[in-house]
């Protein structure tokens, strides 16, 4: 995606999914039409987290990530969830699309490895 | 609206009493949630209808049921829960796109409240929405103000679901059910009948 702004890309196989979430949440915000990034791990699961990285935050003063795009480096290659909140006057069918493809883009920049799914969802309409 | 119902852990009342309290102290749970989220919005727009209608009935100065606006309130709750994944079509074999049911009944519900007069309850997708191309009967229930011609607003209301419909989704809509449920009455001041 043209608008996406630039990043610095991740060493592939390095072993530090953080940094390449954080650059993904990043991606997806930047799509326009895209108005909410939700954790797209379960609810319950999300909250926890957030509790514990404002916690170790507080307590560290290091500020912990609390990236919502989920990625898992599995045997076939990676696997990449996002939830988007779309705002109305974008259609979700053309928003979604653009998220897939600007995730792309962001890894084909990075050079990262396979990619075995890209499972984008739209959870909101508003 | 019972335990098992709640919303991403709340109750319908937990969420109006957090639109009650202007969303603060700000809670994690609830927006962090999309289904919370759409429920909220549906709530909000529901409040806006129910307040002009309240400012009419003042102005009227006559008493009036409320039990629809509950019973609307509670669907918005139950329909705002993510439900199945309708997928979206893409080229490339390594991607999964979808939009959540929930998504697409809060934004049939948003299209409906765009219509005014007419206030949409119950909204339900009836067929296999996870199967592209599978034929998909969309069923909703709404309440009209009284006095309006109700067929040309039911038509204007499948319009528009129509059109949010083609917007976000690519389900193959066979039909649009609407079924008018209640009639809101704005009741005539005592005396005006007499004349």
């Amino acid at each position: 995606m043209s608008d996406a702004p630039a990043l610095k890309p991740v060493t592939p196989g390095s072993g530090t999914p953080a940094p390449l979430t954080d650059q993904l949440d990043e991606v997806v915000l930047a799509v326009p039409g895209v108005d909410a990034l939700y954790s797209a791990a379960p609810l319950l699961v999300a909250v926890v987290a957030t509790v514990i990285a404002t916690t170790v935050e507080a307590v560290t003063g290091e500020p912990k990530s609390k990236s919502s795009v989920s990625v898992k480096e599995k045997k076939s290659g990676l696997q990449i969830a996002v939830k988007i909140g779309v705002t109305a006057p974008y259609a979700a069918i053309d928003v979604s699309r653009r998220v897939h493809d600007a995730i792309t883009e962001q890894l084909d920049q990075n050079g990262s490895q396979d990619v075995a799914e890209i499972a984008v969802t739209v959870a909101r309409i508003d | 609206m019972t335990s098992s119902d709640a919303l991403a852990g709340h109750t319908f009342e937990e969420l109006s009493d957090y639109l009650d309290r202007d969303r603060t102290p700000a809670d994690p749970s609830i927006d962090g949630s999309p289904e919370c989220q759409t429920a909220l919005s549906g709530m909000q727009r529901l409040r806006r209808t129910h307040r002009d209608l309240l400012l009419k009935d003042v102005q009227l100065e006559a008493e009036r049921e409320d039990s629809w606006v509950t019973s609307i309130l509670q669907h918005i709750s139950l329909e705002a829960r993510a439900g199945r994944d309708i997928p979206i079509s893409h080229p490339s074999p390594t991607a999964r796109v979808s939009v959540t049911e929930g998504a697409v009944r809060g934004i049939l519900r948003a299209a409906g409240d765009s219509v005014p007069n007419i206030i949409v309850g119950r909204c339900r997708l009836d067929g296999d929405v996870t199967a592209p191309g599978a034929p998909v009967t969309v069923r909703v229930d709404a309440t009209v103000l009284q006095g309006e011609i109700i067929a040309s607003l039911a038509d204007q209301l499948r319009d528009a679901l129509y059109a949010a419909l083609r917007q976000h989704t690519e389900l193959a809509v066979e039909s649009v059910d609407i079924t008018i449920r209640d009639l809101y009455q704005i009741p005539v001041p005592a005396g005006e009948s007499e004349q």
